[in-house]
């Protein structure tokens, strides 16, 4: 039971450091030592991963949009075929979000 | 089975990575690498969360001192304490606002735009390095180093650009690297040379040599009426009947041109990219202070190609705008004098048939002797695919550009000014310029300006007022250069550059003001031959016209002439071309329109429909009038008479047989056509020309550099057309309005340009200015002269060794 709360603990710091972390496949790499060094089973592992690392990355567009540029986000949304902020978060957080779970699903099956 | 369980996710994932980091196409674009892109860590987030760099900061690592403090809109002041140090600043700054812009620009000089698009740039890359942008960038850099103090100003502009570099990591640059996912390079003295390589193409690198060669046979007697070097609207930009103290640079010899048709296919008509600039005197001026204007006119695009600035040293305060590429201020003014520029408009790009012997093109024919011909290898790198290699042919003319026999300048060898090297430092004119006193100083700081060439005007506080056409002007027989030459003979070889002394310039003339708008330089008394790259009349004509009208100047007025939307066009042909309108047959909706334009003032306003009909109804009409070569089967290449030349003919000799048009079986004249094109405008009146006014109709637009529509602005509303002196077409127009008035005690300056000082798109800086712009406002210049106090309204970042 501990052992669970330190890896949401440790999902949740390592979602917040790849905000920061320049390497876009940072969350991979996080996502897999965590699972291969934290005893979950393969749905958990995913499936936290997904959650918190999407949570997390959403947290962080919506504070970069309503500090910063408005009128680049909705640039930005033109040049997919006019979509939204919601949907270039949306994108956004399924990118981050499923590169975790891939990484979380590898830890998972290298430790099994 | 525990094996299979542990590859599966394994390969998934691998596939998912590789899905993530990879371009893909959709719809013939390319997509960034989604992973990246929308990474927050990484991706567009970060130019969401910080558009521009922070600039209320302090930089102590670099080996300079000084500080630059932003002001409302953005615009660096930067105070140093030597040259050397300002223009590091001033690299490091370009390189803040202008990174992305600096670098594609001059990458597209090069020719290396396949590298980053692919292979849809091939053509566009062939050309440019086919052109020789690049040797020529690298000759001048060679003799740049001849200069060696003037060049360690341009190093230092290249330290400063690489100094911001450094500074940056991957997730900070401009969103367009993100997008299309390369990297940008370091600067250095060549690529500011390729800088100013690009703007020569841009503004010398024009001529109709092929076109006037077929219009000269297709026209036969009539092509000196139709293509008159100097008709009787032109007002040159040195006035008419000046004396000239020499005789001539001519040879004697005369030169041969090529005869036959060239038969390839028009291609669009030039741009109306053009400037104007004037100055008034004192005598001329509301207040006794000299005035000076000027707006040049080129394809406006998101970044602008203008950056405002100030520069201040102990030698030295010069406020303008500059190039993003190159140090200095290039139009501005310092507490003496000011001074602004129009392209002159020369033609020194000329283009030679070239005799073979044989297909192999291993050796030419000249004077009677075969020549080797020599290779030049170009490996053009291309995304996603091999490289390209390109053998460019080489004569002694220089380049065969052209390889694809489509291209009307197919198999031609090219001479252009570009290929001859100076041993002049052209950069070094602005960095002179920006710290001139007076007259004798700004004459001697242009001198060292060999092309494009340029209309300098010039006025200070003294109360001078100049203008100089500066550039090196290729000693021509009449009439050479005008037409595809003959590359066996070398008689029609450029034999030398006139002498500088000798270049048309006018100091404080009688009139009390001196202007340019990219018209002849002189009347034909003046005794060295040269020729039209590109030269314009309306605008140039007008400006003369209206400052020799009015007594007595003000900054207002010259706000109001600048942005002054009237057709000379217009008022010398729709007068006529009314008259020959059949009035009593006209009824409904051909009636009103008739009736609109016969009160129309002739200006171009954005919210007049009057100059939709004009437009539509001359454009017909002239369509109609050259629809011998319009509908000439071969579709040659024939020059078609300008529209001055046409309204000229059309008064003169309404019935001569190129007014009978062919569609028909009857003959018609000047009248007819006329009242068949009106026909045709009420016809599209009813159907597909339902626009609202003038603003609706032109619907013009700024478009970003690369062509990203998300990044440009449509649909800016304004007034104005090309040949008008508010020249805002659809794509080009006055891409700086300055004036500067030039008060001893204190310099009154206005300016504005259609974008904003930040290259980053979803900057507030980035367009900040067009709608302002649009409407013909102007913003006060602040030109500082000591360190302001630092206040809520400014940011300051200060450079500490």
């Amino acid at each position: 039971m501990k052992s669970i709360k330190y890896f949401y603990l440790v999902v949740i710091a390592c979602s917040l450091m790849g905000l920061f972390i320049q390497l876009w496949f940072a969350p991979f790499v996080m996502a897999l030592v965590t699972s291969y060094l934290f005893d979950v089973n393969t749905k958990q592992a995913i499936w936290v991963h997904l959650g918190i690392y999407a949570i997390a990355c959403a947290l962080f567009c919506t504070y970069a949009y309503t500090t910063g540029s408005k009128e680049l986000v909705t640039m930005i949304g033109e040049i997919f075929k006019g979509i939204s902020f919601l949907g270039l978060l949306l994108l956004s957080c399924l990118f981050y979000g499923v590169t975790a779970l891939m990484g979380a699903w590898v830890g998972v099956a290298i430790r099994n | 089975m525990k094996l299979f369980t542990r590859i599966i996710p394994i390969v998934i994932s691998g596939l998912w990575l590789f899905a993530m980091q990879t371009q893909f196409q959709i719809g013939g674009n390319d997509l960034p690498p989604l992973a990246k892109f929308f990474s927050p860590a990484f991706g567009f987030w970060k130019n969401v969360q910080h558009p521009d760099a922070d600039c209320n900061k302090t930089i102590s690592d670099l080996p300079v001192n000084g500080n630059v403090v932003f002001d409302d809109r953005m615009v660096p002041h930067i105070f140093a304490s030597s040259i050397r140090d300002a223009y590091f600043i001033q690299g490091y700054v370009h390189a803040m606002h202008r990174l992305w812009q600096m670098d594609f620009s001059t990458r597209a000089a090069e020719g290396r735009i396949s590298e980053i698009i692919g292979a849809k740039a091939l053509d566009f890359d062939r050309n440019k390095r086919r052109k020789g942008l690049t040797e020529s960038a690298k000759v001048s850099v060679e003799n740049w180093k001849k200069f060696p103090e003037a060049f360690k100003t341009i190093q230092a502009y290249s330290d400063g650009f690489n100094a911001y570099l450094h500074t940056l990591s991957p997730s900070d640059l401009p969103i367009e690297y993100k997008l299309m996912n390369y990297s940008p390079e370091l600067w250095s003295p060549y690529r500011s040379s390729l800088f100013h390589k690009s703007m020569s193409e841009i503004l010398c690198g024009r001529e109709s040599d092929v076109e006037l060669s077929n219009a000269k046979l297709f026209f036969d007697k009539d092509f000196d009426l139709l293509f008159n070097e100097m008709d009787s609207l032109t007002d040159p930009v040195i006035p008419k009947g000046t004396k000239w103290n020499f005789t001539n640079d001519r040879t004697p010899n005369d030169s041969t041109f090529l005869m036959g048709y060239i038969d390839w296919i028009r291609e669009p008509e030039s741009s109306g990219i053009g400037s104007n600039n004037w100055a008034v005197s004192r005598a001329k001026s509301a207040t006794g202070n000299p005035i000076l204007c000027n707006d040049p006119h080129l394809m406006l695009t998101l970044p602008s190609i203008w950056y405002e600035q100030q520069i201040v040293t102990p030698d030295m305060n010069v406020y303008g705008v500059t190039f993003p590429g190159v140090p200095g201020v290039v139009i501005g003014f310092n507490k003496d004098i000011s001074w602004g520029v129009t392209n002159a408009a020369w033609d020194v790009m000329d283009w030679y048939k070239i005799k073979w012997k044989d297909s192999g093109r291993s050796q030419y024919e000249l004077d009677g002797k075969w020549m080797d011909t020599r290779q030049r290898i170009e490996t053009i790198k291309i995304k996603g695919r091999a490289d390209y290699i390109d053998t460019v042919l080489l004569t002694n003319w220089g380049p065969v550009v052209y390889e694809d026999e489509k291209n009307k300048k197919f198999g031609l060898a090219m001479h252009w000014i570009i290929q001859d090297n100076t041993n002049q430092f052209e950069i070094g004119t602005f960095a002179d310029l920006d710290k001139a006193k007076n007259f004798i100083d700004y004459r001697t700081a242009i001198k060292q300006f060999p092309y494009p060439a340029q209309n300098f005007a010039f006025a200070s506080v003294d109360g001078d007022i100049a203008m100089t056409v500066q550039g090196n002007m290729p000693v021509k027989t009449n009439q050479q250069g005008r037409f595809v030459m003959d590359g066996s003979d070398s008689k029609n070889a450029w034999h030398g550059f006139i002498n500088n002394d000798n270049n048309p310039y006018c100091h404080n003339p009688e009139r009390g003001f001196i202007s340019s708008a990219n018209q002849r330089s002189t009347d034909l008394s003046y005794p060295n031959y040269y020729n039209n790259g590109d030269f314009r009349d309306y605008r140039g004509t007008l400006i003369n016209r209206l400052l020799a009208q009015k007594e007595k100047w003000t900054v207002d007025d010259m706000k109001a002439l600048q942005y002054n939307s009237y057709s000379l066009k217009a008022e010398t042909a729709l007068p006529f071309m009314l008259q020959n309108l059949d009035a009593l047959s006209l009824n409904g909706k051909s009636k009103e329109i008739y009736g609109q334009l016969k009160n129309w003032n002739f200006n171009y306003d954005s919210n007049r429909i009057e100059p939709v009909y004009f437009e539509f109804w001359f454009n017909t009409f002239h369509k109609m009038v050259w629809d011998e070569i319009n509908m000439d089967s071969t579709k040659k290449a024939v020059a078609i008479p300008s529209d001055e030349s046409t309204i000229e003919f059309m008064k003169t000799n309404p019935d001569h047989p190129y007014f009978d048009y062919k569609s028909t079986s009857k003959i018609e004249h000047a009248h007819e056509l006329m009242n068949m094109a009106f026909d045709s405008l009420i016809q599209h009146c009813q159907s597909d020309l339902k626009v609202k006014d003038w603003a609706e109709y032109k619907d013009a637009g700024i478009a970003h550099l690369a062509r990203i529509p998300a990044f440009g602005k449509p649909h800016v509303r304004t007034s104005g057309s090309k040949d008008i002196i508010n020249a805002h077409g659809k794509t080009e127009g006055p891409s700086w309005r300055m004036i500067v008035e030039l008060n001893k005690s204190k310099i009154n300056a206005y300016g504005i340009y259609p974008g904003g000082q930040s290259g980053n798109p979803g900057s507030p800086y980035y367009m900040q200015m067009i709608e302002d712009w649009s409407k013909g406002k102007y913003y006060s210049l602040q030109f500082m002269t000591s360190l302001p106090e630092k206040s809520g309204s400014y940011q300051i970042m200060n450079f500490k060794n």
